[in-house]
């Protein structure tokens, strides 16, 4: 769905619209909706995706406090993440908010953007700086910096959340991926030739296949964002849109893991092939087998008696 | 790797076989009498456990070994073909065994070599089969004994308390089959048993000393159903059915016999391994003993019986007699058992030496011909 | 028997007559002998990337970019450029500057034009959409064909239905410098392509890294013809045996050659000097010219300046501008990622390139420099060099209700006696490199298939 360039980006909830002050927001990107704190967007990726603004009703002073922390250079404490060995759907963002009304002032202080840098490791910067037609934003996983006019600042805002979830969930997915390519290397194998000590491991194949797939599917949901259109006539939002997905090459990371996904489905499709098939082989031997034994019985039978009528 | 449980299980059977060939073989007492009525034959049952035992323990051994192979990286046929010649050269050590042993005309008593030669040749074909086949060839064997036993006539071969036979094909093929003294109907239940119940009890995880485990439960259920046939035996007029599965013999072994020793060795063998295998000590004097004795039980058994076989038979000839004159007939019961104490400890002593001095047995030169 | 070798000729060392040799050779299983003329002492025609004297920057003197209708369908001239190995470097821009303000995206022409400008903006894009999806934008580029239904009227009169002027001045900015023409004189298929060609679902541009000028390079260095620098064409004929004959001159001397096969790659200005002894063939030229000889024009200014001072504003690879009727200006220096040097270049079209073009260039380059708009007036004390190039008629474009001939037709123009003349010319499609490569392909094929059938076929 190409959104409306003339109402694109716009709140679902216009009490959580940007102040005109300097804030920090905590905002998670989740599915769960069951959560009933305020939600900023909802996101069309088939999954019920949500952005709450999970930052409690403080004070005034609380967030000049945080916003004070961030321009010293102090860290804020971090929300606890969900380990990344399974696809989640639940991302935290911090957004440091600074709408500036002075033209010229363009450029986030420094200690802003050491902030957004180092997003709790020190020494790994990835951020990614963007200064177009009056808004700056700078981004890092997990971080982000947005300056721009207050007339702008919310349909920018938007726009940012909209790139950082599906930046995050394609992220998690890449993840996720590369932790199976240990098991699939070991699996690897079974996908040509299965046998008889590799039966007790078909569960845990299964399993595996599973979790592939499922990457694979939620990849597949996300795909038509990373690779959206540019909108005609162009918005501040859509271009900021579209040049963070670029910077973040969204669409050469989005087609990567899909072909990564692809690989590893086949292999566990083919374990599962390739299990399937034995264990019915296996059935059909073991028919063979019983058969093989009572004719034999048969044949030791007779042979024994026709000895015995006939060798004494 | 050796496991102190199968050497204690094995060299409890060496032992016992070498007490029990030393008394049958030159004493007069309990030759071809094994009524229930005499307390001394009651006392002498476990003699009867020495065979099951060790055949039990042969497949065991046997699925270890493959297993051992296999991880080495061996492939299925050149597993195959070891077995096969190993087979092979037990069944002919054991065709030379009964000429110089027990004489000529005994070439073809299938014994216990010769079976369980052709017992290692069968479980090589077997070896490739579903694990479920094994105790339905089992079943079906132990269901079929008596039976064969009925239409061959066993007890004809059997008139004078040995294997007599006549040098015809037939006769020879049926004492393979099932009249022999250890036919592969119904010997051949106990090493596929073995083979079958090893990968339960070897399986790599801890056992825990009071567990109830699978081997055991068989066991168990094997004892159960010995005890019930047993009492199905006793309990029935003798011209019914049931006489045709006996009562508790070993020549020709009943289905009592079979069952009971069978699922005894499986407790045995179980609880040993959980008790014995899972500690890390170093090994004791009598771990030792054991495992020399099971190392060397294939010279064991060629040894004594040529120590105490060929005296007999030059005896007999230096007399002016046949050579098995003096069989089962030579000396009283305690002087065979004090013979066969004295062989236990000279044996002992001479296959520690060997594997101090680094000597081969006629284990080891089969391995080094075979392998 | 031996094979029979074909001697073709081709007239002009422009795109047209490279891409043609280049397919010819492709495509042709027998020996062919390809000679190419070329008047100038350099191949490349429009496509021309220079350097300045001062610095080696490097700008473009001719076509600024090509068009990319590959997330469409097949685009033959993508192709080209990754089969000869060649990178590209994708370019955008979005924004209009209109009354000295900067105007980049919707928000704001909402902020400075109201927001009646923007709601008129958005249905004029619905509308034209609508109107022209991009498989029709496509079709019309590949086969040169009307896709709207007639009796629309022109492009100007679609405009003034717009009933906000303000909006209506921001189409006309936004697309002057590539009608090349007023949109009155233009019908409204093509004013919505030119509309909708900057639209990233309809089509996408780019140029070439190291210059556009590696395009032609790269086909040059590819062909085994004979190549002719300077050498004039001046009268093409027929000989007795049915072979035409190609006089041309170089330095003084003129020299002269028969072939089997004569293909004429000159844009319309040129191929209007072309003398045709034969009296038919001459008719039958001046019919081609008259019917296609619509010329267009431009007017490049490019200045060297010693810093991007509009790149923080203006970021993109070219923007709009409201002077000089409405013209682009390139960021030529972004073209070459990482480039050191400030290079803007000024594309004028249309009648103000015509008008413009009369001035001297010192004139042009303070017009040039004085149309900047007040917040990058700061840049006018920056200049180190200045070059202008004309192309006044090198372009040509049939006007709006004008219907184009059968694809054989425009590229034959005497079927009858001079079947082995032919004709390529970016003008015979929608004067695009794009339209050359189709023009050049429809050639080359129709020439091989003659050519592989056999001897006698030709003639």
């Amino acid at each position: 769905m190409i959104p409306n360039p003339a109402t694109s980006f716009q709140s679902d909830d216009p009490s959580v619209a940007v102040p005109a002050t300097r804030r920090v927001e905590q905002i998670l990107f989740t599915t769960d909706r069951r959560d009933t704190r305020p939600v900023i967007m909802s996101f069309d990726d088939s999954s019920g995706s949500r952005a709450i603004l999970t930052t409690s009703d403080t004070p005034d002073a609380l967030d000049t406090a945080a916003v004070a922390a961030i321009l010293a250079g102090e860290a804020l404490p971090e929300a606890g993440r969900r380990p990344p060995e399974e696809p989640h759907y639940e991302h935290h963002l911090t957004l440091l908010l600074m709408p500036e009304i002075d033209p010229d002032a363009t450029q986030i202080p420094s200690s802003a953007l050491q902030w957004a840098a180092t997003n709790g490791r020190p020494g790994r910067e990835n951020l990614v700086l963007i200064a177009i037609h009056g808004a700056t934003i700078a981004w890092a996983p997990g971080r982000a910096v947005l300056m721009a006019h207050p007339s702008r600042i919310e349909s920018v805002r938007l726009a940012l959340l909209d790139f950082c979830f599906y930046e995050a969930e394609l992220r998690s997915i890449e993840d996720a991926v590369s932790l199976g390519w240990p098991n699939l290397k070991r699996d690897a194998p079974l996908a040509f030739e299965f046998d008889d000590r590799s039966v007790g491991r078909r569960s845990e194949l299964s399993t595996r296949f599973q979790r592939v797939v499922a990457l694979r599917c939620r990849a597949s949901q996300i795909m038509p964002h990373l690779n959206r259109p540019a909108i005609h006539p162009p918005t501040l939002a859509s271009q900021i849109g579209e040049r963070f997905r670029e910077r973040s090459r969204l669409e050469s990371r989005g087609d990567f893991v899909s072909d990564q996904l692809e690989i590893q489905e086949r292999v566990y499709e083919q374990c599962g092939q390739r299990a399937s098939d034995y264990m019915i082989a296996r059935k059909e031997n073991l028919l063979c087998w019983m058969v093989v034994v009572l004719l034999g019985a048969e044949l030791v039978l007779l042979l024994v008696g026709l000895l015995a009528s006939t060798g004494v | 790797m050796r496991f102190l449980s199968i050497d204690l299980l094995r060299a409890a059977a060496i032992i016992l076989m070498i007490v029990v060939h030393f008394v049958e073989n030159l004493s007069l007492l309990f030759a071809n009498d094994l009524s229930v009525s005499q307390p001394a034959a009651i006392a002498w049952l476990p003699s009867g456990f020495a065979a099951p035992i060790f055949t039990f323990l042969t497949g065991v051994s046997y699925r270890l070994w493959v297993h051992h192979r296999e991880d080495r990286g061996d492939t299925a046929l050149a597993i195959t073909k070891a077995s096969v010649r190993r087979g092979l050269m037990l069944i002919g050590l054991g065709f030379v065994f009964n000429v110089l042993i027990w004489l000529p005309e005994d070439t073809f008593n299938w014994d216990i070599l010769t079976f369980i030669g052709s017992g290692l040749i069968l479980l090589s074909i077997m070896r490739h089969a579903p694990p479920v086949i094994l105790p339905m060839v089992s079943c079906i064997v132990l269901a079929l004994t008596p039976a064969l036993q009925s239409i061959s006539d066993y007890p004809s071969y059997w008139q004078e308390g040995f294997f007599n036979y006549d040098l015809t094909l037939f006769d020879i093929a049926l004492g393979f089959l099932c009249v022999g003294y250890f036919p592969i109907c119904p010997w051949i239940i106990l090493p596929m048993a073995g083979f079958a119940v090893a990968p339960l009890i070897f399986s790599g995880t801890p056992h825990r000393r009071l567990s109830v485990s699978i081997p055991v439960i068989v066991g168990g259920i094997l004892l159960a159903v010995c005890v019930g046939v047993l009492l199905a035996y006793f309990g029935t007029p003798r011209s019914s059915a049931w006489q045709l599965i006996s009562g508790w013999s070993m020549l020709p072994p009943s289905t009592a016999y079979l069952c009971g020793t069978l699922g005894l060795s499986m407790i045995l063998l179980d609880r040993c391994h959980a008790i014995l295998d899972t500690t890390s000590q170093e090994i004791t004097p009598l771990g030792i003993v054991c495992r020399t004795l099971s190392k060397h039980s294939l010279s064991i058994y060629v040894l004594h019986h040529a120590v105490h076989i060929w005296p007999l038979w030059a005896y007999g000839l230096l007399s002016g007699e046949e050579a098995s004159h003096f069989w089962q007939k030579a000396m009283p019961a305690s002087a065979a058992l004090s013979l066969a104490a004295l062989f236990i400890f000279l044996c002992l002593r001479l296959f520690l030496w060997m594997d101090r001095t680094g000597r081969l047995g006629i284990e080891g030169w089969i391995r080094w011909l075979c392998d | 028997m031996a094979m029979r070798t074909w001697k073709v000729a081709i007239i002009g060392g422009g795109p047209g007559g490279l891409m043609t040799a280049y397919l010819l050779e492709k495509l042709a299983a027998s020996p062919i002998d390809l000679t190419l003329y070329e008047a100038s002492h350099r191949l490349g025609g429009k496509i021309k990337t220079m350097s300045f004297g001062s610095t080696p920057a490097p700008y473009e003197a001719g076509a600024a970019e090509f068009y990319d209708y590959s997330s469409i369908d097949d685009d033959p001239l993508r192709l080209l450029v990754k089969e000869l190995g060649l990178s590209i470097h994708p370019m955008s821009g979005s924004a209009v500057v209109m009354d000295e303000g900067l105007l980049s995206n919707l928000d704001d022409v909402r902020e400075c034009l109201g927001d009646a400008a923007a709601r008129a903006l958005v249905a004029f894009d619905r509308s034209a959409q609508d109107a022209m999806s991009p498989r029709d934008f496509y079709a019309i580029g590949e086969s040169y064909r009307e896709v709207l239904p007639q009796g629309l009227g022109c492009f100007g009169e679609l405009l003034e239905a717009i009933d906000e002027p303000h909006a209506v001045r921001y189409i006309n900015r936004l697309i002057h410098s590539d009608l090349a023409t007023e949109p009155q004189n233009t019908s409204v298929s093509y004013g919505l392509q030119n509309y909708l060609m900057n639209h990233p679902a309809y089509m996408r541009l780019y140029a070439i890294e190291g210059g556009n000028e590696q395009l032609t390079l790269a086909l040059a260095a590819r062909i085994t013809a004979r190549i002719l620098l300077q050498h004039r064409v001046t009268c093409v004929s027929r000989d007795g045996a049915g072979r035409l004959r190609v006089e041309a001159t170089h330095t003084d001397s003129t020299g002269s050659d028969s072939f089997d096969s004569v293909i004429v790659a000159l844009p319309i200005e040129h191929l209007a000097a072309l003398h045709f002894s034969d009296p038919v063939l001459a008719q039958a030229m001046q019919r081609h010219l008259d019917h296609h000889n619509h010329p267009a024009h431009y007017l490049r200014i490019t200045i060297l300046f010693d810093h991007p001072f509009w790149r923080p504003m203006l970021p993109g690879s070219f923007f709009m501008l409201d002077r000089f009727d409405g013209c682009c200006l390139y960021d030529e220096s972004s073209r070459n990622p990482g480039s050191p040097h400030a290079v803007l270049g000024w594309l004028i079209g249309g009648s103000s390139a015509l008008q413009f073009g009369q001035l001297p260039d010192d004139e042009l380059v303070r017009l040039a420099l004085n149309s900047l708009p007040s917040q990058l007036a700061l840049g006018r004390g920056h200049v180190i060099e200045a070059r202008v190039h004309r192309w006044l008629h090198a372009v040509s474009a049939l006007p709006g209700g004008c219907t184009p001939l059968p694809i054989d037709r425009r590229h034959q123009p005497d079927l009858l006696h001079h079947p082995n003349l032919f004709v390529v010319g970016d003008y015979l499609f929608d004067s695009t490199l794009n339209g050359v490569l189709d023009s050049a392909e429809h050639v080359s094929g129709w020439l091989s298939d003659l050519i592989n059938a056999g001897p006698g076929v030709l003639l």
